[in-house]
């Protein structure tokens, strides 16, 4: 391993994590627009949206066991 | 006899402690197994849940546990002779404190990666929760009054360390933002950011910052002019987000916790000193007596619960093995305790390399090593690199520096935690103001405060050093009892975790009950009334683990 790796890991442990942070938290506003219809609350951008569905199975699979849902909480979504 | 002589003494001790012990641990008691799934693969999510090259994360773990702590304990506790500081320091880590981190670490992974205060509220209940918080708040607290005045005498005895030291400031701030901003090679920056700290400590050294004239136009004390300073500065970096400063403050001084021990023990073994500090001293002049006092003056470097937190809070979700844990948490601890060492020698070798009687100048009796601990570490350290070629005018900005930066982000950090603490308990006990972040900091910034200026004016903090050592050390109390819960429920043998946990809650509390009952009787009502607190947190902690154990056996039975 390169020097410069080793050092972007420990700037990852160090304070890399936190801008990640950051970055999630913005993903899961964007999610809980995707799935606002779910709970009730319309979404004026509905229909494009609509198109994104598929790409976010995956995360939304790592959304709900991160939220401490063991398995899908929407039985249309099927991940697991 | 030659300063290497304890090192090898230290090395031995640690290398058989690793090959033999941790692997007894390991196999034995835990049963590690590289096919169980560890929380940084189960719950892999890039961010908080990342499988980590285990000398990566050793490198992480190990400087986020060691900081300024290994460094003022030993100072003082030399004070008993080399031989009882060394001899806890080393067995203290390789039967006690690297297995509390181990054992923390690995309780973690097998519970989801959660941290220790979590899976205690799991075994012993809420209320368990909250004493385990209250032990936190206590050891920040502690700390920070202890802190700020190392600081502040560090800045009075070597003015030269003012200049390197306040730099730091804007340079992690520009460093934290060029890492993120151009995301180039990490190399450059941090070379860069590295050599603009070292060359402030060359202007430190032309320019030293006397604050004497503003502080007694003011009236008061430089120690207590710079406390002041100190804890207005930490109030205000504390709300700073912890990516702006903090972060890239500690990132910075893992660096440095490297540089530091490459150098001391590279000067050690270059110049091999003889060690003239007596090698038993068992009754310094107005000292508390050897036992239990060196066992909870030393606490970092032989045992700090404080480790618990990070080997429970951030290396646990990122350990990619089960058998990796060994290397992280047991020899991650032994680095720490290596500085400990590092620091013995400094006192006891270094110090008197270029003036014979200077250790028994400082450490003449317990009243004055209040002024002289840091300062010796400071000054022997310094002689020590100074046969690496460096002057030891620079060495003592040098080391200075680096004492004054570790503890400031202790600071920093502890303030913080003061503040999510205080939050916590306002949401259990439904206390609306301490859910204030502002407020919340002001209290803890004014609590620690209130602590080190009630003794003499500041100048009297370090007397809460030992104070603070039983805390932490309750604190791995129950992160033992933690471990020692879930043991019991799979089954295996426990006794590597009770004999430490009944050990240390033996040391403390007798330690609590003697500082309570002496300083009551000499008069000193605060040192004694703090003592008192701990010693309570330390009997409901007991308490806890009774009832613990007890609902246990009842399940089972």
């Amino acid at each position: 391993m390169k020097l410069s790796d080793v050092l972007k890991e420990f700037y990852r442990l160090k304070f890399g994590q936190e801008f990640a942070r950051e970055a999630r938290r913005l993903e899961e506003v964007f999610l809980f627009f995707l799935f606002s219809d779910y709970f009730g609350l319309p979404n004026p951008y509905k229909l494009l949206f609509l198109e994104v569905y598929p790409e976010l199975l995956e995360e939304f699979h790592a959304w709900h066991r991160r939220v401490g849902l063991n398995h899908s909480p929407l039985d249309w979504i099927r991940c697991c | 006899m030659g300063a290497v002589w304890l090192i090898g003494f230290a090395l031995v001790m640690y290398l058989i402690g690793y090959l033999f012990y941790s692997k007894y641990l390991a196999e034995r008691v835990f049963s590690l197994n590289d096919e169980n799934k560890t929380p940084a693969h189960e719950f892999s999510d890039g961010v908080d849940y990342v499988p980590t090259n285990k000398w990566i994360l050793l490198g992480h773990h190990f400087t986020s546990i060691t900081g300024a702590g290994p460094i003022v304990g030993p100072a003082i506790a030399v004070i008993w002779g080399w031989v009882p500081a060394l001899l806890w320091v080393v067995l203290g880590a390789v039967f006690i404190g690297a297995v509390h981190d181990f054992s923390a670490l690995v309780t973690s992974i097998r519970h989801k990666g959660r941290s220790v205060g979590t899976i205690l509220g799991e075994y012993a209940g809420e209320r368990a929760r909250v004493i385990f918080l209250l032990i936190i708040l206590a050891l920040a607290i502690l700390v920070n009054a202890v802190f700020a005045y190392v600081i502040a005498l560090l800045f009075t005895k070597f003015p030269s360390s003012v200049i390197p030291a306040w730099t730091i400031v804007p340079l992690a701030i520009a460093f934290g933002y060029s890492v993120y901003r151009f995301r180039v090679n990490f190399l450059i920056p941090t070379v860069i950011f590295l050599l603009i700290l070292y060359a402030s400590m060359l202007v430190g050294k032309q320019f030293p910052v006397k604050v004497d004239p503003v502080a007694s136009l003011l009236g008061i004390d430089p120690i207590m002019f710079w406390i002041l300073i100190l804890f207005t500065y930490t109030f205000f970096a504390s709300s700073l987000p912890v990516w702006l400063l903090l972060q890239p403050r500690d990132f910075l001084n893992g660096l440095q916790v490297v540089i530091l021990l490459l150098l001391i023990y590279l000067g050690a073994i270059l110049s091999n000193p003889s060690v003239s500090a007596p090698a038993f001293n068992l009754s310094p002049e107005g000292a508390p007596p050897i036992f239990p006092f060196l066992f909870i003056t030393i606490a970092c470097g032989a045992l700090s619960g404080f480790h618990a937190l990070v080997s429970s809070g951030t290396s646990s979700k990122q350990l990619a093995k089960e058998t990796d844990a060994r290397t992280v948490g047991y020899l991650g601890f032994l680095g720490e305790s290596s500085l400990a060492v590092a620091v013995i020698i400094a006192c006891t070798a270094g110090l008197t390399m270029f003036a014979s009687d200077k250790f028994s100048q400082l450490y003449s009796s317990w009243a004055s090593i209040k002024k002289s601990a840091i300062p010796a570490v400071v000054e022997g350290g310094a002689n020590l690199i100074s046969s690496l070629g460096i002057p030891t005018d620079l060495g003592t900005t040098l080391i200075a520096t680096l004492i004054v930066l570790f503890a400031a982000t202790t600071m920093d950090t502890s303030v913080r935690i003061q503040r999510y603490i205080l939050n916590e308990l306002g949401q259990i006990y439904s206390i609306k103001p301490l859910k204030n972040a502002w407020l919340a900091s002001l209290v803890a910034v004014l609590s620690s405060m209130g602590l080190v200026l009630a003794k003499e004016g500041g100048k009297g903090g370090l007397v809460f050093w030992p104070v603070f050592g039983a805390a932490n050390q309750l604190l791995a109390g129950l992160a033992l009892l933690v471990t020692y819960l879930y043991l019991r429920r799979e089954g295996r043998p426990t006794l590597p975790i009770l004999a430490p946990l009944i050990l240390v809650l033996i040391i403390t509390s007798v330690a609590m009950l003697m500082n309570a009952i002496n300083n009551a009787v000499k008069g000193d009502y605060l040192l004694s009334f703090v003592s008192g607190l701990i010693l309570i947190l330390e009997i409901a902690i007991i308490l806890e683990a009774v009832n613990a154990v007890r609902a246990e056996r009842s399940i089972q039975a």
